[in-house]
């Protein structure tokens, strides 16, 4: 009886599985007859960009530097590194930074991590690391917060405390490192003082110091960019596309020699930052929706351009060129990947990687545009306050120490460690005081490249000087072609007009303002996302559109944009 | 059940006072009393003590700060969320999710436990009853993934109804479609699970009762509206009084896996909200009130649904 129910669960089992794995074939080969049905839909009403009066008068400012008044320096590092390593009086501090998923197959911690054990050796300082579960950091630091049991320093933790850094400093959870920086920090503190414009976004509006921000002074092109199937283009011989008729002939030929294969497949909110910007509005990536325009806020969702963003995404729905499953991808590569997909807005490194192992050609596109000549103005600019904020808990009996290690990645060697590993091992220091990568870091067999970025070095760490990614990541230095690939049309290679213009700087909030931010913002895109995504899929009809504005007003826009132009006010008068 | 309650309900002790009868009592089932403890203690350190932490649902919650530290706001998020604009919307759903549930998910495995009752092969009824069982092993991450390949555009959902001609489309992008869907999985999931219980009642009816309903020439049907059916009453009703005492509360996560803002007018639920105003933004504040709003409606509703189903039936949970 035993051996029979067992014999019949693993029967059953079985058949699961080959149901489950039928259902998955069945789905792949029937999608020739669904494909190209749609395109025979009636196009909907004209884009004509000329539909807005509104043409821009040329932008007061042609790049971000002059909107905001500053000019971009590269500073280099001084002589002497400004604080001696080893220090003097050793000792054990605690570090909060989540894990790489990537890296739990080589170690669980990053004490095991060669890069660690060459900073514990050089600063004389020895770690111990506190990694939350994945996806659990906010619960597990908030948890650490109610415990009264934070470590010493917390990695990249403002964005988890309600009300972010200057919130937690007032409650007495982060310290106010203000007074402790010049001593403990001063290779950190010269570039506060070198680079303005790092001093401005790394100090909160009374020129507090509470955070130890990464800082980059190098530009980048940016890594996320429409790409398309560039064999595709070759076999129908046409051009990479430029303005949005090139996508829709590009579009045309897929409906038409793939069946089955989608067009294009947006973001799953339906709002592609890339594509707004066409339209002056919105900004690069898919998170930000507000940007500045002559000293003035604005909020992608009341812009009257949206309507014609909204405009061409319904007619692309409609004319079958939008995936029709793009509201429930989570994993828009993969789908490029499957061969699904003939276009999409995506990280170049990954697709390009993804392309080569799978054995079909990609490429990048400009920034798509209404029409040729058009402007563009949300190029990427990097500010040197590159993100990655760390702060040292308020109870902390080791903050000098803290701060003597992360001070350790601002000076010149040390920077090299944190950026390009062990020295001897997985780089030299060149000729011209900056590191270079030795051939055990560009070929080494036993790892995959992909993990290397996590394990020979160290991409995400505590805050550290960052170099450019196209000389600190393996990848990029290994295989050219993939730079290559980010760069086609960046940084001015652009046929177009292209700026950075309308760039937003990271803005430092009031507790108040963040919490009355965090209510207006929920609400808002409770309501505009969905009603964005109608738009698209044609459950409203665009005359819907004027309502849909009066309504995000009534939810709070106006208020939710002061706000903005407060702190931005703010960031300009410091 | 080991309650001290239930045993010292047993001898009645005259008219001593209780605490005289509970010594008493403890003297006598010494044994009884030591195994209750760590019951005791697990829903005294888990279940009461955690309750203190509701008045966070009253304050401006601080990590930082604390309890004893962070400010007192009275009721600002409970008004916060019930003047919030979607908050009807929310609210509905999650009710009509439950009656969805109650509807269609709640009888499922009754009429399973039914149906499997009535099967003669012993082989061919344990084989079943394990193929119903195992969906309920998936995870629900796993289950919700299959579910949207499932539904996608070129899943075999489409395939199956492009068969009638019907045009391919995301059916979870369907505002029509998806409590259909939700609902739908759910009882995929669960159904086999829930039937246990309901066939281990069964199976404790005195065969006795068949064959007298037998000779007096009862058939199949006859026997399972006078017998089988009156046997799980009594555990039906009480499932029903629990579901619906839990009628405001749906968990967020397979919402989350499954929603998108396309079908936020059915979909997006109390939970739902409250993860994306309450835990993405660290507002715990809010999150404690619209739980604690929740719970407090959830008591009144089992309550009710108590009273009700004494007055209607006689069964009830006390």
């Amino acid at each position: 009886m035993k051996r029979m129910k067992r014999f019949v669960s693993t029967a059953t089992a079985l058949l699961l599985v080959a149901g489950l794995c039928a259902c998955a074939g069945s789905g792949t080969s029937s999608t020739g007859s669904g494909g190209t049905t749609s395109s025979a839909a009636p196009a909907a009403s004209s884009t004509a960009p000329a539909a807005s009066g509104s043409t821009p008068a040329a932008p007061a400012a042609e790049t971000i530097e002059e909107a905001i008044g500053f000019e971009a320096v590269v500073v280099p590092f001084p002589a002497e590194p400004l604080m001696k390593y080893p220090v003097e009086n050793g000792g054990k501090i605690t570090i909060w930074i989540p894990l790489q998923a990537t890296v739990s197959k080589y170690y669980q911690t990053l004490r095991e991590n060669a890069t660690v054990q060459q900073f514990i050796k050089d600063t004389g300082i020895d770690v111990e690391f506190v990694h939350p579960p994945s996806g659990q950091e906010k619960e597990n630091f908030n948890l650490l917060v109610v415990s009264d049991s934070l470590p010493d320093i917390l990695s990249d933790c403002n964005k988890h405390y309600a009300g972010g850094e200057s919130a937690a400093v007032g409650d007495g959870v982060f310290a106010d490192l203000t007074d402790l920086v010049a001593q403990y920090a001063p290779d950190y503190n010269y570039f506060l003082e070198n680079n303005d414009l790092f001093r401005k976004l790394a100090t909160t509006s009374d020129n507090k110091v509470y955070s130890i921000y990464n800082y980059k002074d190098v530009q980048a092109p940016y890594y996320h960019r429409p790409q398309l199937r560039a064999d595709w283009l070759n076999e129908w011989g046409m051009e990479i596309p430029i303005t949005f008729d090139d996508w829709e002939k590009y579009f045309d030929k897929v409906l038409a020699e793939k069946p089955g294969v989608a067009p294009w497949l947006p973001i799953k909110n339906g709002i592609e930052g890339t594509f707004l910007g066409a339209f002056e509005i919105g900004g690069h990536d898919n998170g930000k929706r507000f940007f500045v325009k002559e000293g003035q806020i604005h909020y992608t969702f009341n812009e009257p351009r949206l309507l014609e963003y909204l405009e061409l995404m319904n007619k692309w729905y409609t004319k079958g060129y939008i995936s029709k499953d793009f509201t429930t991808v989570d994993r828009m590569d993969n789908e490029f990947a499957n061969g699904k997909v003939a276009a999409l807005v995506g990280n170049t490194d990954t697709l390009y990687t993804l392309a080569n192992e799978l054995d079909y050609e990609v490429a990048t596109t400009p920034y798509p545009r209404v029409k040729d000549g058009d402007a563009f103005h949300f190029d990427i600019f990097y500010f040197p306050q590159n993100g990655n904020p760390n702060t040292i808990a308020a109870k902390s009996k080791n903050k000098e120490l803290a701060l003597q290690w992360l001070n350790y990645g601002f000076t010149q060697h040390g920077s090299g460690v944190a950026n390009f590993g062990e020295t001897g091992v997985t780089w030299e220091m060149g000729a011209d005081g900056v590191p270079v990568f030795t051939d055990y870091a560009l070929n080494n067999p036993d790892i995959p490249m992909s993990d290397a970025e996590y394990t020979l070095r160290l991409h995400t760490c505590w805050a550290k000087y960052r170099y450019g990614d196209d000389i600190s990541m393996i990848r990029n230095v290994a295989l050219p072609d993939t730079w290559d690939y980010r760069a086609k049309w960046g940084m001015g290679d652009d046929p177009n007009p292209c700026d950075n213009a309308y760039a937003l700087p990271t803005l430092s909030f009031t507790t108040e303002a963040a919490s009355e931010i965090g209510k207006l913002t929920t609400d808002i895109d409770t309501y505009a996302e969905e009603m964005i995504l109608k738009f698209i899929t044609g459950a409203t009809p665009l005359s819907e559109f004027d309502t849909f504005v009066k309504n995000c007003e009534a939810l709070g826009m106006p208020r939710l944009i002061q706000l903005y132009q407060e702190a931005y006010d703010a960031f300009l008068a410091k | 059940m080991t309650k001290p309650q239930a045993v010292s309900a047993v001898p009645q002790v005259g008219e001593k006072s209780f605490f005289t009868r509970l010594k008493a009592n403890y003297r006598r089932h010494k044994s009884l009393y030591i195994i209750c403890v760590p019951i005791l203690l697990y829903y005294i350190i888990f279940k009461y003590l955690p309750m203190f932490g509701v008045v966070i649902a009253f304050q401006d919650f601080r990590p930082g700060l604390g309890f004893t530290g962070s400010p007192f706001v009275g009721l600002k998020y409970f008004v916060e969320f019930l003047t919030n604009p979607t908050a009807s919307r929310t609210i509905r759903n999650t009710i009509v999710l439950n009656l969805y549930n109650l509807a269609f998910g709640f009888p499922a495995p009754i009429i399973l436990a039914l149906l499997l009752n009535e099967m003669r092969g012993s082989r061919y009824k344990k084989a079943i009853q394990t193929v119903s069982y195992l969906p309920h092993f998936i995870s629900l991450v796993v289950v919700c993934g299959i579910l949207k390949d499932f539904s996608a555009s070129y899943g075999i959902f489409n395939d199956f109804t492009a068969l009638f001609g019907r045009e391919p489309e995301a059916l979870l992008g369907n505002v029509d479609l998806y409590r259909g869907l939700y609902v739908g999985s759910g009882i995929w999931k669960n159904i086999g699970w829930g039937s246990i219980l309901y066939l281990a009642t069964l199976s404790g009816t005195d065969p006795n009762l068949y064959e007298a309903a037998v000779i007096d020439g009862a058939g199949r049907w006859k026997q399972l509206v006078h017998i089988t059916i009156p046997t799980i009453v009594p555990i039906t009703i009480l499932q029903l009084i629990m579901r619906v005492g839990s009628m405001m509360s749906e968990g967020a996560e397979k919402t989350i896996l499954l929603y998108s803002p396309l079908v936020y007018e059915k979909a997006d639920i109390i939970s739902s909200f409250v993860y994306r105003r309450g835990l993405q933004e660290a507002n715990f504040s809010f999150g404690a009130a619209v739980g604690l709003f929740n719970s407090i409606i959830n008591l009144c509703l089992l309550v009710g649904a108590n009273w009700a189903s004494k007055k209607a039936t006689g069964e009830s949970m006390w």
